[in-house]
């Protein structure tokens, strides 16, 4: 099987034709990123990494909702992807916010979830115009499961 | 800026995107859009917002939330 090596965050790594997540739509902000790996750091799960290819200087930090105690509303995939969608996934971006007494928080970016279609190997960002549609999980979470999107697993 | 006059239920057309003005209310006016599958529109405000939080998720670099993870909420 053909691979393609790619920089990124972490080093140059062998990626597989079906490991690229292709962007539907465009992600505000960086037009430019068209395609994407997701990347398993050991010492930073439950973390993972989406990895821009078009540059290997960009890269997110994604959790799973519950990470954060958040629960969505049903994906509109057909509105988001153009096509219904089978199987999704909601991840969050991750925003490190310096707060009150110079403390870095760790923050959600609630209102823009990435939304992955596990079949198509696609991804958007879904914008939501109401946070009221954001619920917060209110029993304790206190083992977030790995999501099933089978990042590539390298070292930090 | 290219600057069109419209009365309500006249539209523009942006390509694939047609553009309706549904109601016009004092200082408010009210737009229908029709987009291709796929396609969204967003409240400007609300666009610049989302792509803020972009660009800041993108400053949380592995070498950032190493510091982070090891300084375990340490202040700074």
């Amino acid at each position: 099987m053909t691979t393609q090596r790619i920089e990124t965050a972490f080093g140059p790594i062998e990626v597989r034709p079906g490991q690229l997540w292709s962007i539907a739509g465009s992600l505000a902000g960086f037009p430019e990123l068209r395609h994407f790996v997701l990347l398993d750091v050991a010492c930073h799960r439950p973390l993972v990494w989406l990895q821009a290819i078009e540059d290997p200087s960009v890269c997110f930090a994604l959790a799973a909702p519950a990470t954060f105690s958040l629960a969505y509303p049903p994906v509109p995939t057909e509105a988001l992807f153009g096509t219904p969608a089978a199987e999704t996934l909601l991840m969050l971006m991750v925003i490190l916010e310096r707060q009150g007494q110079g403390r870095i928080v760790p923050q959600p970016h609630r209102l823009a979830p990435l939304c992955f279609d596990l079949r198509r190997k696609r991804l958007t960002q879904w914008i939501l115009a109401n946070p009221r549609a954001v619920t917060t999980i209110t029993f304790p979470v206190t083992q977030v499961p790995a999501p099933p999107l089978e990042p590539i697993a390298v070292n930090a | 800026m290219f600057v069109l006059s419209r009365r309500i239920g006249e539209a523009i057309r942006i390509g694939d995107i047609r553009v309706v003005v549904t109601r016009i209310s004092g200082k408010q006016v009210r737009l229908g859009f029709k987009t291709p599958t796929g396609l969204r529109a967003y409240r400007a405000e609300l666009y610049a917002a989302i792509e803020a939080d972009n660009r800041a998720a993108q400053r949380v670099t592995p070498q950032l939330l190493d510091y982070w993870t090891k300084h375990d909420n340490a202040t700074d």
